[in-house]
């Protein structure tokens, strides 16, 4: 019974097949996905980041895609600031809950993040990402996190139906203590995408 | 042996009857107030002060008194936030407070979505030019900046209807100016390290259990967290702490009073029955007050009720006269008899100088003549008629060994013993000149929240940027539109100062509701569509927006060029509605509004300012003096009263007992002692107010009552000396009651106490060593 046997060779090699592919497959998987509390920690070994940046919005208000250009400098724990270069000199000083922008024609605006649940989350994604804390990142967000060209991504989900009803998820690459880009995707699908290079520490 | 009298006779019967019959109506139809204009002058300084005294009431009674100020401070910055965040949140939740704010803002958009279509009526400051194509592409190059430093995510919901932000500028122009700076989304102080709410209690008229059900919650909310460190403070805290301590005072007070005054009744009188009879008359004189003065005044202020039974403390001294002047041979009825003419004296001419406040136009101070002497008439006439029944006889007084020793004259002539006492008033008098400051100034003085919790009051409410209470502008008018242009056109006139730095901010209701003719002002400043669809065009050139995005704006201030201008009765409906009613609010008849500075720097210039620009300064209240001067009249008023009612005693009793010489016996002990009782006080470093001098007039009631008792003609040494025991008996239990009072840390319960112990132990050494 040629047939016979061939199913139960076919059978025995569905085990054997199955037996070699499970370590295989822990294996592939352990290749995509990337151990997220090593990039954390990797990103928190420097307390102070310098970096280019451009970032581009893209708005359902906007004709057209909104660039600006500047300098980045952050400080642990909680302060990050942003030198606006292009299109107009102006200044974003977040420390801690507190916006402060100095716009071109020399006026001030504060904003506290904590009076809008939207901003805040984003703000506070910033700070945590900056400054490598996995905790304060995963109390936010659901993390996941995956290899990708020699570096990683983090795709976070908000954990807050409030948050959701302004942010639908953020995309982070970097490559291992450095962050390259940042895409905050609104729940509208409006998205601001930073990128961030020529790091220095 | 007690006689078989019938208890019940018909002026007992009619004692029953009556008694009962105060009860149900009281139980019925007292009213007990504690508004405080009842206790400021009737007439006076015209409409100002009417509305004066409506600002008062609103203060004790309205919003003002219900705000409560709130400090919170655990371990660390980040855990204070939260718990003032956890806080705000149960407070709410509990229904005891109409707001909480701790500097989170609440961007419901729902919630001023009704107001929202009138911002362009309602925004200060907005003219034709911000309409321009200029002015547009400034407001949209700034919203550009927003867009950049990430706020796009919440401005993209009122970005195509308001792009100028002419909204959120009008709410955040009327948030606190000196907001307290933020940590965590809550507002800290300075030193950041408490946080700070301010919080309105839910509670409707004076319900003072439900203010205190409120700070209890808030007391007790956070209590399992021992980190957490809650201090509460603020006008609407004060009058249950008030209470809280003068209850406290008076429950300790008032049981050792009982206790000492029960010992010493049982040392006088040995019977039960006797000291069950005692207080007979006082529950009485109450009785029968409370229920005269309201039915006259058709309520009784609580400040009346309570003075008035203080004063009414004296008539405890009728039964005792009576009591100590049994004797085994004479019924009681033949005592009562024999002591009458002198008992009935003295209680007229004491009616007599309480009788000289009624009229006048403080009404509290009529309402205090009438409650006195009810009282004082109630009682005498118990003792004279209802109480002789249920003694009979068998019962004498206990005349202790030594009562015998006292200084006392035998009769005749002694010129030594006066020269003493009027050489140590004469001494006391001189305090009078050489105390500079014989008055309290400070009414502050008077309250009986200690300086510390007022400390931390004042340092809250610096933190929180709560307008300063003492320089304010109030307003009134039947009709809410003139009240409101009124109301403009001084702060438009202030507004100078402002800008010379004088001052830092002014609030005023118009801020959040602008009159009528502003409105329409504001609404014909707005271009025709045609004008702004050109300059919106123009202004969007060159820059990233879609230009069809703004046609909600377009057709917002268009439809804003007819609308109707937005009423009192609207804004009271919404979200705004507590912010407005804290400076504008309907009192008795009128609108009321408050016009309050803030950051004063230099308190006398913008006296001078408004001195030399009567149109504004005849609005102008400040407060502390207000209430100072408010305070001093009163005082003059009731020294002027006390003058004449001790005129009219003096020349009663003159005329009464026929002798010069014989009446001026009986009165200069009295005026001795009322003179040494202040003099000593001055030269112990008190300083005098109303309610030394009210007690005064008890002092020498009761002087006078001694006076007379010592004076009165006696058969033998033996009733000499039951005159003696009852005068003694009665100062005692007066000096005890009285002496505790003076211990119970209650500026004027000191104040009276003090005054009426130290009168009366004067008035019995020296009507005893002077009585002719």
């Amino acid at each position: 019974m040629i047939i016979g046997t061939m199913n139960k060779q076919k059978k025995r090699l569905g085990w054997l097949l199955f037996f070699f592919l499970l370590p295989a497959g822990q294996q592939l998987y352990a290749a995509v996905a990337a151990d997220f509390e090593r990039i954390m920690h990797e990103i928190a070994a420097s307390r102070k980041k310098t970096a280019f940046f451009v970032e581009k919005k893209v708005a359902f208000y906007l004709d057209e895609p909104l660039i600006s250009k500047g300098k980045l400098y952050y400080e642990y724990p909680d302060k990050l600031e942003k030198t606006l270069v292009s299109p107009v000199s102006e200044k974003q000083i977040i420390h801690g809950d507190e916006i402060k922008i100095l716009k071109q024609d020399g006026s001030e605006e504060h904003v506290y993040t904590s009076d809008h649940p939207g901003i805040q989350s984003v703000v506070s994604a910033f700070l945590a990402l900056l400054s490598g804390d996995a905790d304060r990142l995963r109390a936010m967000y659901a993390v996941s996190s995956f290899k990708q060209n020699g570096g990683w991504r983090l795709e976070l989900e908000p954990a807050d139906e409030n948050i959701k009803k302004w942010i639908k998820h953020i995309e982070v690459k970097g490559k291992k203590g450095k962050i390259l880009s940042i895409k905050v995707i609104e729940f509208n699908d409006d998205y601001t995408l930073t990128t961030l290079y020529d790091h220095e520490e | 042996m007690i006689t078989k009298n019938k208890l019940i006779n018909v002026p007992q019967f009619l004692w029953i009857v009556l008694l009962l019959g105060a009860f149900l109506y009281l139980g019925k139809n007292l009213t007990v107030v504690s508004d405080m204009s009842q206790f400021m002058p009737a007439s006076g300084a015209g409409d100002n002060n009417a509305s004066i005294n409506l600002f008062l009431d609103e203060i004790q009674q309205g919003v003002t008194s219900k705000i409560l100020f709130i400090s919170v401070r655990a371990d660390t910055t980040e855990n204070t936030a939260r718990f003032s965040k956890r806080l705000k949140r149960d407070m709410l939740q509990s229904g005891l407070f109409v707001t909480v704010a701790n500097g989170e803002i609440d961007y419901e958009w729902q919630r001023f979505e009704k107001l929202f279509r009138y911002r362009y009526l309602l925004k200060p400051h907005l003219s034709s030019t911000d309409f321009s194509a200029e002015k547009l592409r400034l407001a949209l190059t700034q919203r550009l900046a927003d867009v950049r430093a990430g706020l796009g995510m919440v401005l993209k919901q009122t970005l195509a209807a308001d792009p100028q932000n002419i909204f959120f500028d009008y709410l955040r122009g009327l948030a606190r100016q000196q907001m307290p700076a933020k940590q965590y989304g809550v507002w800290f102080s300075a030193d950041r390290q408490e946080a700070l709410l301010l919080a309105t209690m839910n509670v409707k008229g004076f319900d003072l259990d439900a203010q205190q059900r409120a700070i209890t919650f808030v007391k007790r909310d956070l209590a399992e967290k021992p980190e957490v460190n809650i201090v509460i403070s603020g006008p609407g805290s004060y009058a249950v702490a008030s209470r809280e301590k003068i209850q406290q005072a008076s429950r300790i007070l008032s049981v050792a009073a009982t206790i000492l005054i029960l010992l010493l009744f049982w040392f006088a009188y040995r019977s039960i029955r006797l000291i069950v009879l005692v207080g007979l008359p006082l529950i009485s004189a109450i009785s029968f007050a409370m229920l005269v003065t309201n039915a006259v005044f058709g309520q009784v202020h609580g400040i009346t009720l309570v003075f008035g039974i203080t004063l009414l403390g004296v008539c405890i001294d009728y039964p005792v006269h009576f009591f100590s002047h049994l004797q085994q041979q004479q019924t009681a009825l033949q005592v009562i008899r024999k002591i009458w003419p002198t008992l009935q004296l003295s209680v007229v001419t004491t009616s007599l100088g309480y009788l000289a406040f009624w009229g006048t136009d403080f009404t509290g101070l009529s309402q205090l003549a009438v409650f006195t002497v009810t009282g004082l008439l109630s009682a005498v006439a118990v003792t004279r008629w209802v109480l002789p029944a249920w003694i009979g006889t068998g019962y004498v007084a206990v005349i202790p060994g030594w009562l015998p020793l006292l200084p006392q004259k035998p009769g005749g002539n002694t010129p030594y013993y006066p020269l003493l006492p009027v050489l140590l008033s004469m001494l006391a008098l001189s305090a009078f000149f050489w105390r500079d400051a014989v008055w309290e100034q400070d009414v502050s003085a008077l309250s009986p929240i200690p300086a510390e919790a007022r400390q931390t009051d004042r340092r809250l409410r610096q933190a929180l940027g709560a307008p300063d209470v003492n320089h304010l502008f109030v307003l009134a008018d039947r009709d809410a539109e003139k009240l409101l242009q009124r109301i403009e056109s001084i702060k438009q006139k202030l507004q100078i100062l402002q800008a010379e730095g004088l001052i830092g901010r002014i609030y005023a209701a118009t801020d959040i509701l602008p009159s009528r003719a502003m409105q329409e002002r504001r609404k014909r400043q707005l271009p025709p569509p045609a004008v702004l669809q050109k300059n919106l065009a123009t202004a969007l050139q060159g820059l990233p927006f879609r230009p069809a995005f703004f046609q909600p704006f377009l057709q917002d201030v268009a439809a804003s060029r007819s609308l109707e201008p937005l009423s009192v009765e609207f804004m009271m409906q919404t979200p705004l509605a507590e912010q407005l009613r804290s400076n504008f609010f309907w009192r008795k008849g009128k609108w009321i509004s408050i016009v309050r500075l803030a950051g004063v720097s230099d308190a006398g210039a913008l006296e001078r300012w408004l001195e030399s620009h009567p149109a504004v300064g005849k609005y102008y209240l400040n407060l502390h003096k207000a209430t100072g001067s408010i305070v001093d009249n009163y005082r003059r008023e009731a020294l002027q009263r006390i003058v004449w009612g001790a005129l009219i005693i003096s020349l009663f009793l003159l005329i009464t007992i026929g002798s010069l010489k014989k009446g001026a016996g009986i009165l200069l002990p009295v005026v001795l002692a009322v003179i040494l009782s202040l003099g000593v006080q001055l030269f112990a470093g008190t300083k005098l107010n109303l309610f030394h001098l009210l007690s005064l007039l008890l002092v020498a009631g009761i002087g006078l009552d001694y006076s007379l008792f010592f004076a009165r003609h006696t058969q033998g040494a033996r009733e000499r000396l039951q005159s003696l025991h009852g005068v003694m008996i009665g100062a005692a239990s007066t000096i005890i009651a009285f002496g505790l009072l003076a211990l119970s840390g209650i500026p004027v319960l000191v104040a009276i106490g003090q005054t009426v112990a130290l009168g009366v132990l004067a008035c019995f050494i020296l009507t005893l060593l002077m009585s002719q």
